[in-house]
């Protein structure tokens, strides 16, 4: 018999009085991986890893490695890692060619789809370029307002930090903060908007995309920094201690790891689904007070606001 | 962190795919392969289809992913789900 297997969840449960969102509980479940890494050696660690993780398997593999890495005493400075990048890219190109084409009513790109991971997998740089420019594309950009609602946040931006200097915001890393991550005491937004550094007032669901496409645009132009998508660094915390970062598509990706001579005692990951669905976050700010009359409407555009910031899991909506 | 899960196609709709395993029966969008025939083992992923896999890479995985279903139900002696992991020690 096969043992069943719950992927994990991001749970919205929604509590609603005299037709207004009153009550906004979000919380993100997941598998806990710990059991299966803790005892192992840092090779089987970085095995298993490597089996566990499907969505970004390049970039927890390489985190895993880094990390494991940095415990016994190797630095790494933030750098690009190509096949990181490329596997954010493409994860970029599925959200805007895809999913976000039914958002605004339209077919989903697929052609188009299908020749820019192409493009992104061969390194042809010119190739993409030329296919963000075709018209249906331009022309899902500059729709791109229609998705925006009269909804705000107060949530912060997620600064772009490496390794070394996550130390000063955060010296070790806990259970407690994988599950509910902060940063100056406050949830905060990671992503390609964040790594933008955008000051957007308040942050619309038309940045988020643009920002996406920006990313893409950057990559086939040629123009990119070491602290974009794809980079990755990793700092020794303590003896035996090791944190990588690596920025992916959907934000900032943290291991933290503690080794016993060769073994594994104790492993944290911190992914950004969990920066950009904690419990006071987006979410929270944005629903919290909305029109909920008409139930069907508000789903349709929480679907939107939660395709729109990209869970690594399923969501589900509940009503209280 | 996202869990993948092995699953064998039973049907090819377009560019979509009718995928079974580990008891459940998906349409997955196929678009990021490049062919797929039914039978083949792909790694499915919220209703992607991300790559396939080879029979013993499943194998390898699915007992990988008992593992983790078995700590997630309190089992401790986790060993016996990664027998290659423990022959390469």
């Amino acid at each position: 018999m096969i043992p069943d297997l719950d992927p994990g969840r991001v749970l919205i449960r929604l509590a609603c009085t005299d037709g207004q969102v009153s009550g906004v509980q979000v919380s993100s479940e997941r598998p806990e991986v710990l059991p299966l890494l803790r005892g192992r050696t840092t090779g089987q660690a970085v095995r298993i890893i490597s089996l566990m993780f499907a969505l970004c398997g390049q970039a927890q593999t390489r985190a895993a490695m880094l990390a494991l890495s940095a415990a016994r005493g190797e630095e790494c400075t933030p750098m690009i890692d190509v096949e990181v990048q490329r596997e954010a890219l493409r994860e970029h190109l599925w959200r805007c060619l895809l999913d976000l084409p039914p958002l605004l009513g339209e077919a989903a790109l697929q052609q188009e789809f299908v020749l820019g991971v192409k493009a992104i997998a061969e390194g042809r740089r010119d190739e993409l370029l030329a296919l963000l420019t075709r018209p249906g594309i331009q022309a899902l950009r500059m729709r791109l307002r229609q998705l925006d609602d009269a909804y705000t946040s107060a949530s912060h931006f997620l600064p772009i930090f490496d390794a070394r200097n996550s130390l000063a915001a955060w010296p070790r890393l806990s259970a407690e903060f994988c599950r509910r991550p902060e940063w100056n005491g406050a949830a905060a937004e990671t992503g390609a908007l964040a790594r933008k550094h955008a000051d957007s007032d308040p942050p619309s669901m038309s940045a988020h995309w643009q920002a996406r496409f920006d990313e893409l645009a950057e990559w086939a132009s040629g123009r990119h920094a070491t602290d974009c998508v794809g980079s990755v660094s990793a700092v020794p915390v303590a003896p035996g201690i090791g944190r990588a970062l690596v920025e992916i598509a959907r934000g900032l990706l943290m291991h933290e790891v503690v080794l016993d001579g060769d073994v594994v005692t104790d492993y944290l990951i911190v992914a950004p689904t969990e920066w950009n669905f904690h419990p006071q976050g987006v979410l929270h700010d944005r629903l919290l007070g909305a029109d909920a009359r008409d139930r069907g409407a508000l789903r349709q555009q929480i679907a939107r606001l939660v395709t729109t910031l990209d869970p690594c899991v399923p969501w589900e909506l509940e009503w209280a | 962190m996202c869990l993948g899960i092995p699953m064998q196609v039973v049907e090819i709709d377009g560019a979509f795919a009718w995928c079974e395993g580990r008891g459940r029966r998906e349409r997955l969008n196929a678009l990021l392969l490049e062919e797929v025939a039914v039978g083949d083992w792909v790694y499915a992923v919220l209703g992607q289809a991300r790559e396939k896999l080879t029979t013993d890479r499943v194998n390898e995985i699915s007992l990988a992913l008992d593992g983790l279903a078995a700590a997630m139900q309190g089992e401790t002696d986790l060993d016996k789900y990664f027998p290659d992991l423990l022959s390469s020690k």
